[in-house]
């Protein structure tokens, strides 16, 4: 008897992450199979359900004009890079956007101010006085369409004395134009290295709530723990070798 | 319907990892009281399936194996299988015994393992009464000297009352759980009324254990794997 307890609480003791990988290994064939069925549902989404957009950038410097005004070359930078953050808000300004709205005609229907300015990006780099404008959409005429509108019509707006936004005026040139739209999303492989460990992570999780929930015996030792009566002994599969008979 | 036939490994198959469980079953009975031996023995569990039958058959057959005076007595009257176990058709047993009066020496079987056998018989209506008579108790209480074990397969507990009425005219219970089957909430409610009813538990089996699933048994397993062990 003693050496039997013994013998149980030697197998208790650090059992977790062996229990752990046990049960893994256990369910080995749920979780592949989880991660698979996940990994095809991700597919189907990638290619068949996701309708993909493209996109189209554009880029335009931000400078001031040190030669023609009295300002130092030195002032002209700072100027001008100060002015970045203010051309990232005036391009997406309603101003702006309604104007690029007003002169594209072919827009599917259904496409408003929000969906145009849920489209826009701009990014810039604090070193540079350039800006990256791109617009995503899912024709690629139209992202290049509406690209280099959107930057011509701000710069245009900008540059109009009638509006007198003086801080912006004459101060924008474009660099690139949009020529190409890139496929930008979906990102397929991305898809699929998600789904495949999202499925992983959900098979995992289903396999350890089933265990967790699992209200039969899967060991002595367990079934010591929860009765609290000696288990004197453990007999292994007996019963399913009988035969049925008749 | 559905019969399953009970192996008894003891005596088919005496050197192999279940006869071995079992035989540790018997040692560790034998270890839980020494100064007062434990002869009577319930085989009982929560639920219909778990094993108890399995278990009494191969316990009685390793006291047998050791060459004790072992007699089997079936007092599950309601679903009997002690007859499937060993081959035997269950035309005499308690019934006779009970309504009949005939002498209970007169119905006990001797199978050619060595182990007796009193199988239940005929249906008797009100088992419940039956077990709580004193006719069945002084039945157990002349087993007990006529032989060195009695063991007791009986219906679950959660069933139908027949065992907890047993369980006070036994020495010990053993409390038969099956591995993936028995449901823990089951077996624990089940073993609350042995205890409630004052029955002394001698301990758990764990019965049906898949050997390559369960986690904690692999120690059993190996040691019981040494064909080297043989017994007097």
């Amino acid at each position: 008897m003693n050496e039997l307890n013994q013998q149980q609480f030697v197998e208790e003791e650090g059992m977790t992450l062996q229990e752990l990988f046990k049960i893994v290994w256990l369910n080995r064939f749920i979780i592949i199979l989880i991660t698979l069925w996940v990994m095809v549902l991700g597919i189907v989404y990638t290619y068949v359900v996701v309708t993909p957009t493209y996109k189209a950038e554009t880029s335009l410097i931000v400078q001031v004009d040190f030669e023609s005004s009295d300002v130092s070359e030195q002032s002209a930078l700072y100027i001008a890079s100060n002015l970045i953050a203010t051309y990232e808000e005036f391009v997406v300004s309603n101003l702006v956007l309604n104007s690029v709205i007003d002169d594209i005609d072919n827009l599917p229907e259904g496409y408003t101010k929000n969906s145009l300015q849920n489209s826009i990006s701009i990014s810039s780099s604090s070193s540079t006085l350039i800006l990256y404008i791109s617009v995503e959409n899912e024709s690629p005429e139209l992202a290049i369409e509406i690209a280099n509108i959107l930057v011509s019509n701000s710069i245009d707006i900008a540059d109009d004395d009638e509006n007198g936004y003086l801080f912006l005026q004459d101060k924008l040139k474009v660099i690139d134009q949009a020529e190409e739209a890139n496929l930008s999303s979906p990102n397929k492989m991305l898809n699929i290295v998600i789904s495949v460990l999202l499925g992983g992570i959900i098979a995992l999780g289903f396999v350890f709530v089933k265990e967790l929930f699992n209200n039969k015996y899967q060991s002595a030792t367990e079934m010591e723990k929860h009765l609290g009566v000696k288990v004197i002994a453990a007999v292994p599969g007996t019963i399913k070798e009988r035969k049925l008979v008749e | 319907m559905e019969f399953f036939e009970y192996r008894n490994v003891v005596i088919e198959d005496p050197n192999s990892p279940e006869s071995e469980a079992y035989r540790k079953l018997e040692l560790n009975i034998r270890m839980s009281n020494v100064d007062k031996p434990i002869r009577v023995i319930q085989c009982t569990s929560a639920t219909p399936q778990d094993g108890k039958t399995t278990t009494a058959i191969n316990l009685a057959a390793v006291y047998a194996e050791k060459g004790k005076k072992v007699i089997i007595v079936d007092f599950d009257l309601r679903r009997p299988k002690i007859q499937r176990a060993f081959h035997k058709s269950n035309d005499v047993g308690l019934y006779d015994f009970v309504v009949d009066d005939k002498d209970y020496h007169d119905l006990i079987l001797h199978d050619q393992s060595g182990i007796d056998i009193l199988l239940s018989g005929h249906r008797l209506s009100y088992p419940h009464i039956v077990l709580q008579s004193k006719k069945i108790q002084d039945m157990i209480n002349e087993l007990r000297k006529e032989y060195d074990f009695v063991v007791v397969d009986t219906p679950p507990v959660l069933s139908v009352t027949d065992a907890l009425i047993i369980s006070k005219i036994v020495d010990g219970v053993i409390y038969v759980a099956a591995y993936n089957q028995t449901k823990k909430d089951n077996a624990k409610a089940g073993l609350d009324q042995l205890t409630e009813n004052g029955a002394n538990i001698i301990g758990a089996v764990l019965a049906n254990i898949d050997v390559r699933k369960s986690h904690g048994v692999y120690g059993y397993y190996y040691y019981s794997n040494y064909p080297s062990k043989e017994k007097d």
